[in-house]
């Protein structure tokens, strides 16, 4: 148990040197060893973050999703590993400097939840890989999305920045408009998909174990079908109807607020089915 | 002989003024030949670039007046108005100016290269108009040596921006790569011209231009490999094009907030980019208010140039070491030139002596080879040389020390030199 603890702890560390290195680098007149450091340190903390998932995948016999701490757990480790996927591949300047920050609150948040499992979590149900399944696919999509809400504050800091002819420093570090608007976006078609998959497994599993696929009763139901719509608005709006510029940017972040909403909020609106300890 | 300049520069004279006094090149030359013909200066060089119209000159009287007069005959420009805006400096203070204009730190984007390259031209031109001799020649030469040392010796230059960069800059900031981007120039002022060329460099494609004067639209597109368009058409152009340049010189604005509004309803909000580079401007500053629209004036270009010169500001200082120490140098030689009318009278009668006796003997010296009496002559002139030594190089050190005119009376006294002589 100790050894997870100092394991964690370690992961903790590397993340914050990382965020820390990241952010710094806005402001960073000439690249310096120190601040090449942040996408290594980053990788450590990815690597012993996995290390002390896979202790407690080990100890507890299942994926650690039974509790509010855990999921919060597997949603900042799988931010910031999509983070580094998306790096390498899109290169978005300036995008670790929000999304590392992003992975450690989840992480702090886990401070404020308790480790007990939910009294309605039932264990076989969680055991199930339908479950499983389900639990990680929507993380993995509140993931996506979170890397999507970063850009779009990118896209609303970079636009702040030129209309108030702030063009030194920061604004040099991050992305052009255009390209935070178009990282936005497909990281939006990269988490709509697995989203909507994780909710139709979800309803599946309903299905299964209830024998109806919905429930307006339960907050969190009610919420992701909230959340769907408004991602399902957001891609109309940007790919159909044109939108384009801030207000698309600041419709990201309602939606963001909404899965903040339906992942931490629903909750404490009661419900029995989505039940973690608070 | 005294080196003096007068002029105007963005610090002290508005857009209006200095756009009134610059000179195209062929202008400029014929009013070099003017200048020159009337004989008042011996030498003279000028300079005129967007930001500065400066004439320097070297004669033995300074004469400030008379360089104005000429300059503000050049243009319809009302010389009461215009006067004020004209700064006059002499010998020192002229080569401290331009040893720092060379330098970039005179220029509006502090430490920019192009200025360099401007001052080369001046030169060159005045000099194929037979206006630059011995004095500019040494001054030139010395304002581009301090050019180059200033941005060798100190980081005056590193990131510099000129006012092209600014924009291209900005337009990379809000579009990423601009190939293909389409660029609309409002008016054909020299400024909008450059900034689009930046633009272009950087794979900007479609460029229109659009100006009161059709044909002057016309020329600009041709030499950007572009298209004009008729000013009425404007309205269906701003919903398609990504940056606009405006530097029209219509007193009103010509974009106002409701054009603007329209447009962007029409671009359904895709960004554009503003550039109103005009005095007075062009664009409605409410315009910078509307979403997705990043409009910048001059001043904003130059504030943003300016946190640029804030941060070389301990470069300025090690510029300004560079231009008092050369401009300390050249004073030196200047000053030592007073004596060169004196010694080169003084190497006149020496040679005059020298070749009275060789014709004196001219009948037994033909009795010579031809190989020893070169070698006489040699032995002769190089007599003349070293006696020459040493009362040049002590006369030109008492210029330095300020006892020159009393050892130059004396001079001309003792070896009988005329002082209308060399005249």
């Amino acid at each position: 148990m100790s050894a997870t603890i100092s394991i964690l702890g370690l992961a903790l560390l590397a993340y914050c040197l990382s965020a820390v290195l990241y952010i710094s680098s806005l402001w960073a007149k000439k690249e310096t060893p120190l601040r090449r450091a942040a996408a290594p340190s980053l990788y450590v903390a990815i690597g012993l973050h996995l290390l002390y998932l896979a202790a407690r995948t080990a100890q507890a016999g299942h994926l650690p999703l039974s509790t509010a701490r855990e999921t919060l757990h597997v949603v900042a480790w799988i931010i910031v590993a999509m983070y580094v996927a998306v790096e390498r591949r899109w290169r978005i300047a300036g995008l670790g400097a929000f999304a590392v920050p992003l992975g450690l609150i989840a992480l702090a948040l886990t401070v404020f939840t308790s480790t007990a499992a939910g009294k309605a979590a039932d264990w076989k149900v969680l055991t199930s890989p339908l479950l499983g399944a389900h639990i990680l696919l929507v993380l993995a999509g509140y993931a996506a999305f979170s890397l999507g809400f970063c850009a779009a504050a990118i896209y609303i800091f970079q636009d702040w920045l030129l209309k108030s002819k702030r063009l030194r420093g920061v604004s040099r570090h991050l992305p052009p408009l255009q390209a935070a608007d178009e990282a936005a976006y497909r990281l939006i078609m990269v988490g709509f998909p697995i989203f909507t998959a994780g909710v139709v497994l979800g309803m599946v599993g309903a299905h299964f174990s209830w024998g109806h696929v919905f429930d307006w009763r339960e907050p969190k139901e009610t919420l992701s079908v909230v959340t769907w719509l408004l991602y399902a608005a957001y891609i109309h709006a940007r790919a159909i109807a044109g939108w384009k510029g801030r207000r698309t940017a600041l419709l990201l972040s309602a939606c963001f607020v909404v899965v903040v909403l339906t992942y931490l909020g629903a909750g404490l609106l009661g419900g029995h089915r989505h039940i973690f300890a608070a | 002989m005294h080196i003096f300049a007068v002029g105007a520069n963005h610090k002290t004279a508005p857009l209006s003024v200095r756009e009134k006094l610059s000179f195209t090149p062929s202008r400029l030359q014929e009013a070099l030949r003017e200048l020159m013909s009337r004989r008042k200066v011996q030498e003279a060089v000028l300079l005129s670039t967007c930001n500065r119209t400066e004439l320097y000159a070297a004669a033995p009287t300074v004469q400030h007046e008379d360089l104005a007069h000429f300059l503000l005959s050049r243009n319809d420009l009302d010389p009461e108005e215009a006067v004020g805006h004209l700064t006059c400096t002499q010998d020192k203070e002229t080569l401290l100016h331009l040893f720092r204009v060379a330098s970039g730190v005179d220029s509006m984007v502090v430490g920019e290269q192009q200025i360099l390259g401007q001052v080369r031209e001046a030169y060159e031109v005045a000099v194929d108009c037979g206006a630059a001799g011995h004095v500019m020649a040494a001054l030139f030469q010395r304002a581009l040596h301090v050019g180059k040392r200033a941005r060798w010796e100190t980081e005056i230059s590193r990131g510099a921006f000129s006012v092209g960069h600014c924009a291209v800059e900005l337009a990379e900031s809000v579009f990423g790569d601009l190939s293909g981007r389409r660029v609309l120039i409002l008016g054909a002022g020299e400024m909008a011209k450059v900034t689009a060329a930046h633009l272009a460099e950087k794979g900007a494609r479609a460029v229109f231009v659009a100006n009161r004067n059709h044909e002057r639209a016309q020329q600009l597109a041709q030499q950007l490999g572009g298209e004009a368009i008729g000013y009425e058409s404007l309205g269906e152009f701003l919903k398609s094009v990504d940056i606009l340049i405006s530097s029209t010189s219509a007193p009103h604005h010509v974009l106002k907030r409701e054009d603007m509004a329209a447009a962007m309803r029409a671009r359904r909000a895709a960004p554009m980019l503003l550039i109103d580079i005009a005095v007075p401007r062009d664009i409605d500053p409410q315009v910078g208010k509307l979403d997705n629209v990043y409009l910048y004036d001059i001043d904003d270009l130059g504030a943003v140039v300016a946190a640029d010169a804030a941060a070389r500001q301990a470069e300025a200082q090690k510029v300004e070491r560079i231009v008092q120490e050369e401009a300390e140098g050249f004073m030196r030689w200047l000053r030592s030139r007073a004596a060169v009318p004196a010694l080169a009278a003084l190497r006149e009668s020496f040679e005059r002596v020298m070749r009275q006796e060789l014709a004196h003997h001219e009948k037994r010296l033909q009795r010579l080879s031809p190989h020893d009496r070169q070698l006489l002559e040699r032995m002769i002139a190089a007599v003349v040389n070293k006696l020459l030594h040493t009362p040049t190089t002590r006369l030109k050190k008492g210029f330095l020390d300020g006892k020159g005119p009393e050892a130059e009376r004396l001079l001309r006294e003792l070896f009988g030199l005329e002082q209308d002589e060399e005249k």
